[in-house]
């Protein structure tokens, strides 16, 4: 797992309350425990602001599992 | 023909031969969507041509919207085609409201007078939230726009969910087009025995329950405060079981036919709290809601904390409420909908904390779910009342006990819902439960088929029975 990888998990693991919890490219919400809409808004939250992004709405829903959110995530990281 | 017309099962018998026997591929599809159309035409007659529109509009908007290269153009063409998509629904929704608004003899009223005949067409909401769901979907990415027109006609016409929902999305549907028309035997036998349980909720449970509620309500200030507590109450389960019975026609009927559409209804009635009674009801309606209403609302919202998640919920809430229909009781509905989760959720882990630490489990399980049911029953009143006004006169002479003849009974709606808590907890406790046995099972549904019978012939013998109508085919 790469270092951005990790940060994202570890961002996962304090939002779902799960140290345990390991993510993969095609997690969806339906395979983790509390991922609802209210807690789906504060994942989104906290992944802009540890990686100091903002995501548009459209890209927001748009995401279809994990490995979308972070092919999106990381095309707004500075390279 | 509603689902519950016992002709419906010969036609359904039919078609689903008629589905197995043509050749899979394009010849299947065509079938489905022409045989659908049909069912459709001859439910609908006059208004038929809106969901041919609708469909239209919503494979065009697909077509083009993946062409269009991103940009601002394609965001204000996307809102273009969005609006589009849902105009005919808000036309026929609306436009006899709005025509109520005009002056009554003003000139205005006169030129425009048809407005206030227009009648909507049976399942238009279902059809144009599958539509508007689509070219959003199409619109963010999360679903490639469906070139083939006969696929997307299968989808849109597909006759199990049209009349009434499970509001579907096409990202669901699509993808299962290639088991339409292939037996399976555990989809099938599933299917039959949501076709059962379907019709023992409509038939038995909410076509008994139907007439007491209908004779207060129909005059409620002759009642005093207990008739109109009872009917009140028996109203709640009629609701549940007329709509999550034909929920269930439909998904028993897509099953025959190998396709599997969203569940609508989880044992509402036992409900923890208010979101999660919303978790549980009309699935099909709040999670289309949550999707393209709530989420972005929310998204869009969420530098201000608190404040936004409960600004969206109830803007949200407000739409669900109104989405029933134009009236203020509807939108009071809504508000008061809105306002209690977003209070529920913001405050749910300190009084969770509170109550668990006092109330033993099995005892606070039963006070929620009672608590869940009251709160949600009493909100019913607005919209089972002619209109804000009389539910208004409904709530004071509840809370007053105002007296009066005491007419409704209680025996066989009260055994009517005892078989409706009955079924949830069975539903409920069987999904970690081993299989019953054979002769168990059997004895059940020859048990429901022996139920709907007798609940058959007793309706029919009711002076004022005629065939009763689903309650959500309005909308």
């Amino acid at each position: 797992m790469s270092d951005f990888e990790t940060r994202v998990q570890n961002v996962f693991r304090e939002v779902f309350d799960n140290p345990d919890l390991n993510i993969y490219r095609e997690m969806q919400a339906k395979h983790v425990v509390g991922w609802d809409s209210l807690n789906h808004i504060t994942l989104i939250m906290t992944l802009e602001e540890t990686f100091k992004v903002k995501f548009s709405t459209r890209e927001v829903m748009g995401f279809q599992n994990v490995g979308e959110m972070m092919d999106c995530l990381r095309e707004k990281l500075p390279t | 023909m509603a689902f519950s017309d016992l002709r419906y099962l010969l036609v359904l018998g039919i078609v689903t031969l008629i589905v197995h026997a043509i050749p899979q591929g394009a010849p299947r599809l065509l079938a489905t969507a022409f045989i659908s159309l049909v069912f459709y035409v001859s439910l609908n007659p006059g208004t038929w041509y809106v969901l041919v529109a609708v469909a239209t509009l919503a494979y065009f908007s697909g077509v083009v919207l993946s062409r269009v290269p991103e940009g601002r153009a394609r965001g204000m063409l996307f809102a273009a085609l969005l609006t589009a998509t849902l105009l005919p629904l808000l036309f026929f929704k609306y436009a006899a409201t709005a025509y109520h608004l005009l002056p009554p003899d003003g000139d205005l009223a006169a030129r425009w007078s048809t407005m206030a005949d227009i009648i909507l067409p049976i399942g238009i909401s279902f059809y144009s939230f599958l539509a508007a769901g689509y070219v959003v979907d199409v619109f963010v990415g999360s679903l490639p726009a469906e070139r083939n027109a006969i696929r997307f006609g299968a989808v849109m016409f597909f006759f199990p969910h049209l009349t009434a929902g499970p509001i579907e999305r096409a990202r669901h549907l699509l993808p299962q087009l290639g088991n339409l028309g292939v037996f399976n035997y555990e989809r099938a036998a599933t299917g039959l025995r949501a076709i059962l349980t379907g019709l023992f909720l409509k038939i038995v449970v909410a076509d008994t329950l139907a007439p007491y509620v209908d004779a207060v309500y129909s005059a409620p200030r002759n009642h005093g405060a207990v008739d109109l507590a009872l009917a009140t109450i028996y109203f709640s389960f009629q609701v549940y079981a007329d709509f999550a019975g034909y929920s269930l026609i439909a998904i028993g009927s897509a099953r025959l036919l190998g396709i599997e559409l969203t569940i609508n209804f989880m044992q509402p009635w036992l409900s923890q709290n208010l979101p999660d009674y919303w978790r549980r009801w009309h699935i099909s309606l709040s999670s289309w809601f949550r999707d393209y209403v709530f989420m972005p609302l929310q998204f869009q919202a969420r530098g201000w904390g608190k404040y936004g998640l409960a600004g969206a919920l109830v803007f949200t809430f407000v739409l669900v409420g109104i989405w029933h229909g134009a009236g203020f009781n509807f939108a009071v509905f809504g508000l008061i909908h809105g306002a209690l989760v977003a209070f529920s959720t913001l405050t749910f882990a300190r009084r969770d904390r509170f109550w668990r630490s006092r109330v033993p489990r099995p005892a606070l399980l039963v006070l929620r779910a009672t608590t869940t049911f009251l709160i949600v029953t009493l909100t019913f009143i607005l919209f089972r009342a002619s209109g804000l006004r009389e539910a208004l006169w409904i709530y004071k002479a509840l809370f007053t006990g105002a007296e009066g003849v005491r007419t409704v009974v209680l025996t066989k709606p009260l055994i009517a819902i005892a078989a409706v808590i009955a079924y949830d907890l069975l539903v409920t406790w069987a999904k970690d439960a081993k299989p019953f046995p054979v002769w168990l099972r059997w004895s059940g549904y020859y048990a429901a088929i022996a139920c709907i019978f007798t609940a058959m012939i007793q309706h029919a013998s009711q002076a004022s029975s005629n065939v009763p109508q689903f309650i959500y085919f309005k909308f």
